[in-house]
């Protein structure tokens, strides 16, 4: 069974310095897969360009069998490949539960013509998706706050927000840009639990994360990033005593 | 090929004003970071100082000192009572511009109540064509360029090679960074606006001078001309700004010269169109647009 | 009393322009320029499809078409233009422009706008502007010049009430939500599949098409129209009535065009009696409206009326009774 999302030779340049060079992974479905390196590796850069934010300069992604590369975000999450970002993205001005409706509603719901032509077809969707996401909100121990502006939670809440929202959609897989950055253990625990829930959902996970520890209790691959290409993958026993790694890390 | 010349003098006049405006309009904006929608007012101001020094006396000079002098009050105190108290309270950029729009249309009706709608005349000194090399232009058309060249030089020379100039490019460059090695943040922003109301209300006197009349809404006429300018040569680049300066200023000159009347000014509009469209951060700006803005 | 009209009437049909602006401000986070020009294209689209056709004499008036259509045809035709001409302004403005640099653009297309409008003669008979419009349904009814100024304002409020009340529709719907969460966070309502450019798009030529009704009702309100009605500054009292009223909230922004062009219009009424102002109320008007703004931006941003009463908004989104599934089993009431 060939990868649920591929990268082969991605490459990216910034006016003369490659921030990623001819990077190629593979992540598998119905599992947590994670993306380590030390900083400056050009994680962030690969994210954004799985993602649609930013365009490869060569190299092809493919997604469930698609090629997505240069594809605007929209479009991409539109294939079931959703992200979330180092900073909790709420909609500020919006409710908690407005937030999670957003990610509820599908497409074809939000014309504005059909809100006025067809009213009551309207209503069902908003009713259908507050129902889905009151559900969702509950599942994550945020429903006592559905009526509270998103941008007043605290981060911690702001995080699972984001995963209600994300289960919601009902993505294939899902970028994990960081989640644990700046979270105290308790909560640490929630968004571990909440990426488990992921899992059983059937949504797989790329994580990027620092904290090897998290990355050695949830995923069963990791891929190790350095200087813009892969340097090694496998399991975390395999990688401790793989020198590339140890010199990626500790070296320079 | 002779109007083609005079129209490429007629360009270079129009372009000596407008740098100075513009960059005035860029040297604030790239060290306060404030969009000033009421900038063409401190034009009008300055052109208004020096038509109300002009009844006191008739030397030119005394005259542009008025317009510097008022236009830098008027610029302090846009500063002080509008755009610093909104800023405590509120970073959004927009909300800003809002206050500037704001502040705008004030100005311009305080202007309307003390001097009427009408056209003040602007009295101006004798002066006559002649030809320099392929161009020709008044006494009053070179001293505009003259007094532009040596108001940008020195311009220059401040933000190169003085200690102030170093702070404002420093503050302009990051602001963060700038107040914590110790320039006086505050003291930096009143320069710059002090600054810009200066050259501003002299590019306000100059047109006057080119113009023969004020009304109110003189410097807001020209704001798009300004704006076309600094936006091609990017916001907040002050010598980028130069160039645009003299691409509007010479597309103007050279089209009034072929198409009539007031097409010439929708040139500049349209140039500052192409520009939003093209590259809105200007020619000389390499960054990559910022997804996080 | 046919002062309270005119005022009345002249508050309504801005307060439908306040609206369409505020689709623009509000919902979409951006300062649009360009509304006040769409309202002049509407007015000056209804006028050319409502007047007859250009008088073969000598008095310099010059029109384009003429064609002596009746008042609902014209309100649907400026409509339309005003629609296609936001739909191409906003298709290039909104692609990749922002905030001051959208504003800086809407700005300029007005300009270019009114300037060819003056200069191109044969349009619309340039500076000078149209005159003699038709008066929306005079022909067909009746009435006295009294009574017809009231069924004009009956007209116009009809309008504005229909307006408001699907803009609301909008505003509560899947729609209407997406478009705010595209104004909170795009590149968020991007990661979740929603066109950041499309949605906007789409509510711009929404915003678009409801100028051009106001324009519509205003020429054939005032039958009149020319260059120096409409600048960019006109904008700046459709802004400061959303400001002041709240753009948050589409009531309040008809709450703050019956203040700005009501109330203020009114107060200043006394102003001609204090000396040395002479004829300068409109100076002495617009120097008010200015200031008020500024107060309102600094001590309450968010207008008279907020957008959202908590009492008011748990009836807002249609919640269905179904009890939640609570952890420990028991039913959370609504």
């Amino acid at each position: 069974m060939s990868a649920l999302l591929e990268a082969q030779g991605v490459t990216k340049h910034f006016g003369g310095v490659a921030a990623v060079e001819d990077f190629s992974m593979e992540v598998p479905s119905h599992s947590v897969t994670g993306l380590i390196g030390p900083n400056g590796a050009g994680k962030s850069t690969l994210i954004e360009m799985i993602s649609g934010s930013i365009a490869p300069d060569s190299g092809i992604i493919r997604f469930d069998g698609l090629e997505i590369q240069g594809l605007p975000a929209h479009r991409v999450s539109r294939y079931g490949l959703l992200r979330t970002f180092q900073l909790a993205r709420e909609w500020p001005g919006l409710t908690v539960l407005e937030n999670v409706m957003v990610a509820a509603l599908s497409p074809g719901e939000v014309g504005l013509a059909r809100s006025v032509l067809r009213p009551r077809r309207t209503r069902a969707s908003s009713e259908d998706a507050i129902r889905r996401g009151r559900e969702a909100l509950d599942e994550f121990g945020l429903l006592h706050l559905e009526d509270e502006l998103a941008g007043r939670l605290s981060g911690g809440q702001k995080r699972l927000l984001e995963f209600a929202r994300l289960v919601l959609a009902s993505p294939k897989l899902v970028l994990l840009d960081e989640p644990f950055a700046g979270v105290n253990p308790v909560m640490g625990a929630a968004v571990q639990d909440a990426i488990r829930r992921l899992v059983d959902r059937g949504i797989a996970v790329l994580l990027v994360e620092h904290d090897l520890e998290i990355i050695e209790a949830l995923c069963s691959k990791i891929v190790v990033m350095a200087m813009g290409h892969q340097i090694a993958e496998g399991t975390m026993s395999i990688l401790r005593s793989d020198s590339a790694v140890l010199e990626a890390y500790l070296g320079a | 090929m002779t109007i083609f010349a005079h129209s490429v003098g007629f360009g270079i006049v129009t372009a000596s004003i407008i740098a100075l405006a513009a960059i005035a309009f860029s040297l604030q904006f790239s060290v306060t970071t404030t969009p000033n929608f009421a900038h063409g007012e401190l034009l009008t101001a300055g052109a208004y100082g020096a038509y109300v020094m002009q009844k006191v006396s008739a030397n030119l000079l005394l005259d542009a000192l008025g317009a510097v002098l008022f236009g830098g009050a008027v610029a302090m105190i846009l500063n002080l009572a509008v755009i610093r108290p909104y800023r405590r309270i509120s970073s959004k950029r927009l909300t800003l511009f809002l206050v500037t729009v704001a502040a705008s249309w004030i100005m311009q009706n305080i202007l309307l109540l003390i001097f009427g709608a009408a056209p003040t005349i602007y009295r101006l000194p004798t002066s006559s064509l002649h030809s320099v090399g392929p161009f020709l232009w008044t006494t009053i058309d070179e001293e505009i360029i003259i007094s532009a060249v040596v108001i940008l030089a020195l311009l220059h020379a401040l933000l190169r090679y003085t200690k102030l100039g170093k702070s404002l490019r420093a503050v302009s460059d990051n602001p963060e960074l700038a107040r914590v090695t110790g320039i006086r943040y505050p003291l930096v922003l009143n320069v710059t606006w002090a600054m810009d109301g200066a050259l501003a209300g002299f590019a306000g006197f100059v047109l006057a001078l080119n113009i023969g009349a004020l009304t109110p809404s003189l410097g807001f006429n020209f704001l798009v001309v300004v704006f076309a300018a600094a936006v091609i040569g990017g916001l907040g680049h002050p010598y980028g700004t130069l160039v645009g300066a003299l691409v509007i200023g010479l597309a103007m000159g050279i089209s009034s010269a072929y198409l009539p009347g007031q097409y010439s000014e929708s040139i500049a509009f349209i140039l500052l169109i192409g520009a939003l469209l093209v590259r809105p951060r200007g020619i000389f700006s390499a960054a990559e647009w910022n997804m996080a803005e | 009393m046919s002062y309270f009209l005119t005022i009345c009437t002249f508050a309504v049909i801005y307060a439908i322009a306040c609206l369409a602006l505020n689709i623009r401000w509000g919902w979409g986070g951006q300062f649009d320029f360009f509304v006040y020009g769409l309202v002049a294209l509407g007015a000056y689209t209804d006028a050319v499809l409502t007047l007859p056709p250009q008088p073969k004499d000598n008095t310099g008036l010059t029109y384009i078409l003429g064609l002596r259509l009746p008042f609902v045809v014209g309100a649907i035709g400026a409509m339309a233009v005003t629609a296609a001409i936001s739909l191409i302004v906003g298709a290039i403005a909104l692609r990749q422009l922002r905030q001051i640099f959208f504003g800086i653009m809407t700005f300029a297309s007005v300009l270019i706008l009114a300037a060819v409008i003056e200069n191109a003669q044969f349009i619309v008979n340039g500076y000078t502007g149209v005159y003699g419009v038709p008066q929306p349904f005079a022909g067909v009814l009746d009435l006295s010049f009294g009574a017809y100024r009231w069924f004009f304002l009956g007209l116009c409020v009809v309008v504005l009430i229909s307006v408001y009340a699907i803009l609301q529709r909008i505003f509560w719907s899947p729609a209407g939500l997406v478009l705010r969460a595209v104004r909170e966070d795009e590149f968020a309502a991007a990661a979740f599949g929603y066109n950041p450019y499309r949605q906007r798009l789409k509510a711009y030529v929404l915003g678009g098409a409801i100028a051009g009704l106001a324009g519509s009702l205003l020429i054939g309100y005032i039958t009149a129209f020319n260059v120096d009605t409409w600048s960019p500054i006109e904008t700046v009292l459709i802004f400061a009535a959303i400001i002041t009223g709240g753009s948050g909230n589409n009531a309040g922004v008809i709450l703050g065009s019956f203040v700005i062009f009501g109330l203020i219009t009114q107060g200043t009424q006394f102003l001609p009696a204090i000396p040395g102002l002479g004829g300068q109320t409109g100076a002495v008007r617009a120097i008010a409206i200015g200031l008020l703004t500024l107060a309102f931006l600094r001590w309450r941003p968010q207008g008279l009326l907020p957008e959202r009463h908590f009492t008011v908004f748990r009836r807002r989104w249609p919640r269905s009774l179904l009890p939640t599934r609570a952890d420990n089993g028991a039913a959370t009431p609504q």
